[in-house]
């Protein structure tokens, strides 16, 4: 209240004293520059034929008086110019002195300030103007410039501190220009017919000040009034000066650190900081919070640590950013830094507050973050990271109980369940919160419900666990055995082949793993079991080692140290879904018969050009097999456009039944390239070929395109985990995996822990891995043999 | 913008009242509560006065960590063409050119709609919809009012010419479309949707909703508006794709 009366006594000196004087000249000027309803600055120049002299008096953040000289040849080229800079109204010695002087292409610069001196030489020429930090008079040569060239946009370099900076001056009407300068965003300027400076509006940057041309002013007696107003303690201050502390919270404490602008008699929310649109939230550097614990913002939980705080107010709330960026300007944000985004709650506030003000303390109904000016406070609560683990417990829980398709809970009893299991999620940490709620999910007995640990989620984005030394395993006999050794893969370098048995992965043996597998009977079959537990020991983050036992062809016991390598294939990253790398492979045999085998890890989007492009170029061959072979899903949507490219009809693959809709898995016919070229689904026909690690989406497609007669399906029956889901971030950041429908075929089979199964069972044994065949490609690709021939119809719709 | 951006999600605004049935006492007609809304949108002056919109925004599906850009141009009487690009997925595109309608993504592949999802279509990329509901509506009846996500509202039951049954909400306090409970058509079949439209702010003199939140399928998705240019869009725009243009060839 106080800063505000003071500001607005200043202002009634500034109109008092800005009434016409005598001895105004015609080529002379006087320019306003307010904040809000605070005068900031007064200035003056006269025009000659060799320069500008100039004189202003600059409130912030105590008064100064300043008289400014720039030098022209009688032609009108720079010279230089020079400054004196005195505190108050200009009585004895300048504090500050500066000369400038253009000798060539080169701005010498003498700067003297508290008696020490000071030179820099820059690059220049002589369009070049001084930038004096809230002082116009140089706007309005610059504008004149512009004005003058008759160009649509120039750009004029100001000398500021040793360098010069471009501002980019662009007609914007016939009596506008707008002045965008390089940092601090675009004003808008209203110029006479000579280009003169009238107005300018800088509501849009930064600093948002106006600046109006007014009449004669004595400058020199307004500063006199403004040094006496600052002996009187009423100085402007900082534009936006600093405001912050600590403030205890729970067992820890948060520490702010923000600039503080001020409402100066604006209109704030929607106005000052419009709607919608990402503010600094603050002034000048960029707002800092640091807390000592985890916490939780709103449902965001945020550990201990060190973030910068943006937001985009609204009328009703809006939102507010932490961004796990720190020690930058509040003007650069970088959205992909972010921690994540808390929506806001407002209230009104009894009286506006004048200065803008951030507290973290309790208001009255629970410790909540604070963001005060105006006549409206926005808000986020706080609470304990203890709580974060119960809330996460609590939002997975309800999460199920709200989506899954089936109201029975597959016979479980889903709320005397969250009974049992709540006391125990209470106070506790993370890793138990994962394990009560991995045991909730188990319960159902269903695929595709899962917590995905947050650690896990992000090492995944760089590669970890996901590294390699280029094998593939499956269950064949007795044994956990090598099908496939990638190319120039570690395993391939140091002679692996499939075939070879693995008997151990660092200290783990794997006999004793089948043997359990086999005791135990699980949800999935124990092949399953057995090939997903070898793969991920196989496993691990980028150049880790491990040490593998192997029985080669000949049944001797070898073993090879490798260092494993980063899985090759395109990254997806698909929100806050686990990072997926996806390969996709295709080749045409020749045969007879001629044969396309295309195949892919994941069914991620981004494959879907090459694969597309294959298919395409697959139309004279006598057969197309997929081999689905290890693919464990993926996006389903995608199934559509796959099963497009080989039926001319939509069919129904089959139907995705939530609780309360169905919705259909449609071919979607693909009769054109991306080109507009005319083209229609192969028509031959098509095996897919799967195994006991085809899941999910690759169990859509099969299950569905079988269920249609469109394809003959070759392997092993497939893993039964064929349920549509959904993921939900959890407040402890980790994700709720979690399952939304069931899926039917279009010929009424249910596929969830069934499985596809094959209209061709083919086994694998280890005699034809040692003899390098693929007997189950070689039975796809005699039966495209016989249809070629004429000798079978099977598959054929 | 209300229409336009909600499109993009799931249901939209049928923003078509007439009255065919006589209103219950002490309640509004249909026909009232479109002419409010009319006005408090800015009347329909200022919404003829639009010759076109480039929207730019950003979708969002908090739960899931998804945000993508998303770009939408509209334009008198029918046209609208919208692209978004969403990390892990690609460009999506979709569009009207008051003849096909159609959509791109590549996941599926391009794909011409047709039956009750062109219907759908032409009723929300009419641009000035509002002002003549009766293209696409055959009856509105204001049924009560209710308590709806926060607000009392007016309650208006809408058919349309192809006999699909839909709800409005307007907001009594400011005469505002507040949400709607539709059952949007999409390649998968109707998913029923819940549209939230907020945070109305005027560009050229008109309302639009600069939130627009859809719940579908147990997932909330919101749509930021961060910019809206008014004028006219050219037509090179609103051009169908060479995939779209193939499809239609017989």
């Amino acid at each position: 209240m106080r800063t505000q009366l003071a500001g607005c006594l200043v202002s009634l000196l500034v109109f008092a004293a800005a009434a016409p004087a005598a001895g105004q000249q015609a080529d002379s000027a006087a320019l306003v520059t307010r904040l809000g309803d605070d005068t900031l600055a007064v200035e003056r120049w006269i025009r000659t034929p060799t320069g500008i002299e100039a004189e202003v008096a600059l409130r912030a953040p105590r008064t100064s008086y300043a008289r400014y000289r720039l030098f022209t040849t009688a032609g009108g080229v720079l010279m230089g110019w020079e400054g004196s800079v005195w505190g108050g109204a200009g009585q004895g010695e300048p504090q500050a002195t500066e000369r400038a002087t253009l000798e060539g292409d080169t701005l010498v610069l003498v700067r003297t300030r508290e008696g020490r001196t000071t030179t820099a030489r820059i690059a220049a020429g002589p369009d070049v103007l001084p930038f004096i930090d809230m002082v116009h008079w140089p706007f309005e040569l610059m504008l004149m410039r512009a004005h003058a060239s008759g160009r649509e946009e120039v750009t004029q370099p100001l000398v500021s501190g040793t360098r010069t900076a471009p501002f980019v001056l662009r007609r914007t009407g016939p009596d506008g220009i707008s002045v965008t300068h390089p940092t601090r965003g675009t004003m808008t300027t209203r110029v006479d017919g000579q280009g003169r400076l009238r107005s300018l509006d800088a509501g849009q940057t930064t600093r948002a000040l106006i600046v109006s041309r007014e009449p004669w002013l004595d400058v020199r007696a307004i500063a006199t009034r403004f040094a006496a107003g600052d002996a009187a303690g009423r100085s402007f201050g900082e534009l936006s000066g600093r405001g912050g502390g600590e403030f205890d919270l729970y067992q820890g404490t948060i520490t702010l650190d923000y600039g503080t602008p001020q409402k100066r008699g604006r209109d704030i929310w929607g106005a000052l900081v419009p709607f919608g649109r990402v503010w600094r939230t603050g002034a000048n550097q960029a707002t800092h919070l640091t807390t000592t614990e985890d916490l939780l913002f709103g449902d965001l939980l945020v550990p201990a640590g060190a973030y910068t705080l943006y937001s985009i107010p609204e009328a009703t709330g809006g939102v507010l950013i932490i961004n796990r960026q720190t020690g930058q300007n509040g003007q650069v944000y970088n959205a992909d830094r972010d921690l994540g985004r808390v929506p806001f709650r407002t209230a009104p506030l009894p009286e506006p507050v004048e200065s803008f003000t951030i507290r973290a303390e309790d208001r009255g109904d629970g410790p909540a973050l604070r963001l005060l000016w105006d006549r409206t406070e926005y808000y986020v609560p706080i609470r304990q990271a203890a709580d974060v683990q119960l809330a996460s417990f609590d939002l997975a829980w309800e999460t199920v109980n709200r989506t899954h398709f089936d109201t029975t809970f597959n016979g479980v009893n889903w709320a005397a369940l969250r009974d049992s299991l709540r006391p125990r999620a209470a106070g506790a940490p993370r890793d138990t919160i994962r394990a009560l709620l991995q045991s909730m999910l188990n319960r159902l007995g269903q695929s595709h419900f899962s917590v995905l640990p947050e650690d896990m989620l992000q090492a995944r984005r760089s590669g970890g666990g996901m590294a390699t030394i280029g094998v593939t395993v499956r269950l064949v006999g007795d044994a956990v055995t090598v099908t496939e050794v990638a190319p120039g893969a570690p395993a391939d370098r140091a002679g692996v082949r499939p075939g070879w048995i693995v008997t151990a992965v660092d200290t783990v043996r794997l006999a004793p793993l089948v043997e359990q597998a086999r005791a135990r009977p699980g949800r999935y079959a124990e092949a399953v079991r057995v090939a997903l537990v070898a793969q991920a020991l196989l496993s691990g983050d980028p150049d880790s080692q491990v040490l593998v036992r192997f029985r080669d062809a000949d049944d001797r016991e070898v073993h090879h140290h490798f260092v494993r390598v980063a899985p090759t294939g395109q990254p997806v990253n698909f929100g806050d879904f686990p990072t997926f790398f996806a390969e996709f492979h295709g080749q045409r045999l020749d045969g007879p018969p001629s044969v396309v085998v295309l195949g892919f890890n994941n069914w991620m989007i981004p494959l879907m050009r090459q694969l597309d492009s294959t298919v395409v170029a697959a139309q004279p061959v006598d057969g197309v097999v997929i081999d689905l072979r290890g693919n464990t899903g993926g996006m389903a949507a995608m199934v559509m456009g796959v099963a497009g490219h080989f039926t001319e009809r939509r069919d129904t693959l089959g139907l995705f039944r939530t609780r309360r809709q169905s919705l259909a898995y449609a071919a979607n016919p693909r009769l054109t390239t991306p080109t507009g070229e005319r083209i229609r689904p192969y028509a031959g026909p098509v095996a897919i070929l799967v195994d006991e690690l085809s899941g999910s989406a690759s169990e859509v497609f099969a299950g569905g395109m079988q269920a249609l007669g469109r394809v003959r399906v070759f392997g092993k029956t497939t893993m039964g985990a064929v349920l549509p889901a959904q993921w939900q971030k959890l407040p402890n950041g980790d994700v709720l995996y979690h399952a939304i429908a069931d899926f039917i075929t279009a010929d009424g089979k249910v596929l969830e822990g069934v499985g596809v199964v094959p209209d061709q069972p083919v086994p694998l044994t280890r005699a034809d891995l040692l003899a390098g065949r693929d007997p189950v490609l070689d039975a796809a690709i005699q039966w495209i043999a016989a249809r070629r021939s004429g000798t079978s119809q099977e598959g054929t719709r | 913008m209300t229409r336009i951006v909600s499109r993009l999600l799931a249901a939209t605004a049928g923003l078509a009242l007439v009255t065919t049935l006589a209103p219950a006492q002490a309640l509004p007609t249909a026909e009232q509560v479109r002419a409010r809304y009319i006005e408090a949108l800015g009347g329909e002056k200022a919404i003829r006065a639009q010759t076109g919109r480039h929207v730019l925004a950003m979708v969002e599906v908090p739960a899931q960590g998804i945000a993508a850009p998303i770009e939408i141009w509209s334009s008198p009487p029918n046209k609208v063409y919208t692209v978004t690009n969403i990390p892990g997925m690609g460009e999506l595109t979709s569009g009207f050119d008051g003849e096909t309608a159609w959509t791109n993504n590549p996941a599926t592949g391009p794909l011409v709609l047709d039956g009750r999802a062109l219907n759908q279509m032409k009723q929300q990329a009419d641009f000035h919809g509002v002002l003549h509901p009766e293209k696409y509506v055959t009856s509105a009846e204001v049924t009560g009012e209710a308590k709806w996500e926060g607000k009392d509202c007016w309650v208006v039951k809408v058919k349309t010419t192809w006999d699909e049954e839909y709800t409005e909400y307007y907001d009594k306090a400011t005469n505002l479309l507040h949400g709607m409970a539709r059952s949007q058509e999409s390649p998968m079949g109707p998913l029923e949707a819940t549209t939230l439209f907020t945070e109305y702010k005027a560009f050229e003199g008109v309302l639009a909703a600069t939130v627009v939140t859809v719940k579908v399928m147990g997932m909330e998705q919101i749509v930021r508006t961060e910019q809206i240019d008014v004028g006219v869009v050219p037509d090179s725009i609103f051009a169908l794709p060479a995939a779209i243009k193939a499809l239609k060839k017989p």
